[in-house]
C-alpha cells in the first residue's frame, strides 16, 4: 500500500481524472473531497462489502427457499384483500 | 436463444429481453447480460438470470411489498426498481437489500444497482418483519 502523508487542502491525483482532497480534520473523522468521471464507481468500502455479501447471499437461494418465501407473501396478502 | 440455468432450467429468451448492467452488479461486475424470469411458483419474485453463467440467479422483487413507504426518485416513468433479495430456510432468515435497488431502464434495456444514501433502507432487511405483526394481531 501507498501511504502519502497530507494536510488540510493537500489532494492526491489518481491517473488524469481523479482527484481526492483532504477537506477537514477532526478528532475521528477525515472529511475527503472526491473528483472523478461518472463512470468511476465510489462507494464506503464497508457499504460495498456488505452489498456484495449480500448479493452472493442471494445468489445462493435454493428454489425451495423461494417458493416458500413466495408462498408467505402471498398468503397474508390475500386475506388482506378480502378485509378491505 | 437458449440458456441454462441452476434454479430456473431451461430458459428461452429473445435478444430484446435481455438487460444490459454496463457496471455489473456489485461483487458480480463480470457478468453484464440478464434477462428477468417469471416462475408462478415463486411469484413475486423474479429472478434475474445471468445468461452468461448458469450458476448465478438473484430472487428480485418489489421492495413496496416488504416495504410500503419505499420511495425512489427515478429518471423516468419507465423505470422499474426491484431490490434483492437473500432467500433462506426457515424464511425468517431471509433478507431483501433495501440499499442498494436496481433500476431496469425498459427504454434502453439497460440496469444498474444504486448504492442509496439513505440509512433508513438497510442492507438486511428482514423479508418476513410484517408477517410477524400479522401472528401479532391474529393471535
Amino acid at each position: 500500500m501507498l501511504i502519502l502523508a497530507r494536510k488540510v487542502n493537500e489532494a492526491i491525483q489518481i491517473g488524469e481524472n481523479i482527484r481526492i482532497k483532504v477537506l477537514s480534520i477532526s478528532e475521528s473523522q477525515v472529511k475527503i473531497g472526491i473528483e472523478a468521471p461518472n463512470e468511476v464507481r465510489i462507494y464506503r468500502a464497508e457499504i460495498y462489502a456488505e452489498i456484495q455479501k449480500e448479493n452472493l447471499s442471494a445468489v445462493q437461494t435454493q428454489k425451495s427457499a423461494a417458493v416458500k418465501a413466495a408462498t408467505l407473501l402471498t398468503k397474508p396478502a390475500e386475506s388482506t384483500n378480502k378485509s378491505t | 436463444m437458449k440458456c441454462l440455468n441452476r434454479q430456473c432450467g431451461e430458459i428461452e429468451y429473445d435478444q430484446e429481453h435481455v438487460y444490459e448492467f454496463t457496471e455489473g452488479l456489485i461483487g458480480f461486475e463480470h457478468l453484464k447480460r440478464f434477462v428477468v424470469v417469471h416462475d408462478p411458483a415463486c411469484d413475486p419474485f423474479r429472478w434475474l438470470v445471468s445468461v452468461e453463467d448458469e450458476d448465478t440467479a438473484f430472487p428480485i422483487l418489489d421492495p413496496t411489498i416488504v416495504f410500503e413507504e419505499y420511495r425512489l426518485e427515478v429518471p423516468h416513468d419507465k423505470v422499474y426498481v426491484a431490490v434483492v433479495a437473500a432467500l433462506k430456510d426457515p424464511v425468517e432468515a431471509s433478507t431483501v437489500n433495501l440499499r442498494s435497488p436496481i433500476l431496469f431502464d425498459t427504454t434502453n434495456r439497460t440496469a444498474q444497482q444504486v448504492v442509496l444514501d439513505n440509512e433508513m433502507y438497510a442492507i438486511h432487511h428482514p423479508l418476513v418483519q410484517r408477517q410477524v405483526v400479522y401472528a401479532e394481531q391474529g393471535g
